[in-house]
C-alpha cells in the first residue's frame, strides 16, 4: 500500500517537474515586451491622436496662483475639445460663472464669451497645425493644450522642448499604469504621464522654474474620444441670440496705438 | 583655390541647402524658443510667460458707497454705485474698500497677459455698467462714459468711446 502510495507521488511529482519544465520554457520563448524610450512612447502616442480624423477630449486644468495674477485665467477650468481634421476644432472653457469657446474652420477664427454673450470673428487662415503660431504672432494667444490636438503631436512636443527622457513607469492621479515622460523647456519643466496601455495622455504638470515660486499648471485629461458621435455641422459657430460682435484687436494694432501715445 | 573646386564647394553648399530647407519649412516654430510642454496650457503667447503681477488700468467709479451690489444676469441695480471696482488678481486700489467682488454680466473681472495697454483702453470698467447704444453701436455705459468691448489677447478689454 505504502509502496503503491510512494509510486504515486514520484509520478505526480515528475508530472510537475515536466509541467513546470515546459511553462518555464514557453516563458523563455515568448518575445519579452519591448521597452520603449520616451521619444517611442512619444511616437505612438503621436501616431495614436493623429490616426483619429475626428476625436473629442476633455481635461482639468488647475493653475497655481502665482499664474493667475495679471492674467486671464481662473483656477480651474473644465477644457472640453472636439475637432475634425485637418482644420475643424472647437475648444470649450467652463470655469464656472467664466464660459468661453474657440472656433476654427481653416478660414475663421471666432472667440466667444459665452456668459457674457459677446463674440469676435477674425479672418485667420490655418490648419490645426500651424493655429496656435498663427494666432500667437497675430492675436497674441493660443488656445490651450494645442500640442496634443495638430495633426502631428510628436513634432509639435519636440518643437516645444529642449529635451525629454524616460521617468519609468508610474500610476497618474486615477491610478492608471502609464509611461512617464519628462520635458525640459526655456521656460518650464513638464511631466507627462501616457497611459502604458492606449498610448493616450492622461495627465501633464508643467512646472514655470522661471516664476517664483515655480508654480505649476495641471492637466487631467478625463476623457478621451477617437470616434466621437457628433457631426462635423456641429463645429461650425453659430452666434447667439442677442449676442453682440466686438472687433478683435492684433497686436500689430495696439502695438501701433501704443507708439502713437509715446509720441 | 581653381574653378573646379569653386565650383564643388558652391555645388554642395546647394546641396546641403536644399537638403536642410524642407525640414526647416515643417518644423513648427522652428524659429522661436523652446518655451517647454504645457506652456500653452494658460493660452498666452511665451513670450508674455514671465509676467506675474502686472498691474493694468482700470476704470475707478465715483461714489463708491454700496457695499454689496450683486448682479444677477439681465437685473439692473438701482443706485447704481459699485461697491467693487477693480478686480486684476492681485491688484489693489488705493482708498478702495472692496467688500465683495461680483461681476455683472458683461463686465471683466479679468485682465489680459500685458502690461501695456494704450492710452482709453481698460481691462475693467465697474460693475454696474450696462449695455446701451452709442452711435450706433453697443456699448457699456457706466458713470456718464461710454465704453465697447474688444478682444486683445485672448482678453476682453474696454476702450473709452466717449
Amino acid at each position: 500500500m505504502s509502496r503503491q502510495w510512494l509510486t504515486n507521488l514520484r509520478r505526480r511529482l515528475a508530472v510537475c517537474v515536466l509541467i513546470s519544465g515546459l511553462a518555464a520554457l514557453a516563458a523563455c520563448s515568448r518575445p519579452a515586451v519591448p521597452v520603449l524610450d520616451a521619444d517611442q512612447v512619444l511616437r505612438r502616442m503621436s501616431d495614436k491622436l493623429a490616426g483619429a480624423s475626428r476625436l473629442s477630449v476633455t481635461a482639468r486644468r488647475e493653475v497655481d496662483a502665482e499664474l493667475l495674477q495679471g492674467r486671464d485665467l481662473q483656477p480651474v477650468t473644465t477644457i472640453t475639445v472636439r475637432l475634425a481634421r485637418p482644420q475643424r476644432v472647437v475648444v470649450q472653457m467652463d470655469a464656472g460663472g467664466d464660459r468661453r469657446a474657440m472656433y476654427s474652420d481653416g478660414k475663421s477664427f471666432t472667440l466667444q464669451d459665452v456668459s457674457k454673450n459677446l463674440y469676435s470673428t477674425a479672418a485667420v487662415e490655418a490648419t490645426l497645425d500651424n493655429l496656435d503660431d498663427v494666432l500667437q504672432r497675430m492675436y497674441g494667444f493660443a488656445p490651450p493644450m494645442f500640442e496634443f490636438l495638430t495633426n502631428n503631436p510628436y513634432e509639435s512636443i519636440k518643437a516645444r522642448v529642449s529635451n525629454v527622457s524616460d521617468a519609468g513607469q508610474g500610476p497618474d492621479a486615477s491610478g492608471a499604469r502609464c509611461h512617464r515622460i519628462t520635458a525640459t523647456g526655456d521656460l518650464a519643466d513638464a511631466e507627462l504621464w501616457i497611459d502604458a496601455t492606449d498610448f493616450l495622455p492622461r495627465q501633464l504638470v508643467a512646472t514655470f522654474r522661471t516664476i517664483p515660486g515655480y508654480p505649476k499648471i495641471r492637466l487631467f485629461f478625463t476623457s478621451w474620444s477617437l470616434s466621437p458621435a457628433w457631426s462635423d455641422a456641429e463645429l461650425a459657430f453659430a452666434a447667439p441670440a442677442g449676442a453682440m460682435k466686438i472687433p478683435m484687436r492684433s497686436v500689430a494694432e495696439m502695438q501701433t496705438l501704443l507708439k502713437g501715445n509715446r509720441k | 583655390m581653381t574653378r573646379r573646386s569653386i565650383l564643388f564647394v558652391l555645388v554642395t553648399a546647394g546641396v546641403v541647402f536644399a537638403a536642410q530647407t524642407p525640414e526647416a519649412k515643417h518644423t513648427p516654430q522652428s524659429t522661436v524658443s523652446r518655451p517647454g510642454l504645457g506652456v500653452g496650457g494658460i493660452g498666452v503667447s511665451a513670450v508674455f510667460v514671465p509676467a506675474p503681477g502686472v498691474t493694468t488700468p482700470t476704470v475707478a467709479s465715483k461714489n463708491i458707497t454700496t457695499p454689496a451690489v450683486t448682479s444677477n444676469p439681465g437685473v439692473t441695480s438701482r443706485n447704481t454705485t459699485t461697491q467693487q471696482v477693480t478686480s486684476n488678481p492681485g491688484v489693489n486700489v488705493p482708498g478702495v474698500a472692496a467688500k465683495s467682488v461680483t461681476a455683472a454680466p458683461g463686465v471683466a473681472t479679468r485682465a489680459p497677459a500685458t502690461s501695456a495697454l494704450p492710452k482709453g483702453y481698460f481691462t475693467s470698467i465697474p460693475s454696474t455698467a450696462d449695455q446701451r447704444m452709442y452711435k450706433g453701436e453697443l456699448c457699456y455705459y457706466v458713470d456718464g462714459v461710454y465704453y465697447r468691448a474688444e478682444y486683445y489677447m485672448g482678453s476682453l478689454v474696454y476702450v473709452k468711446v466717449s
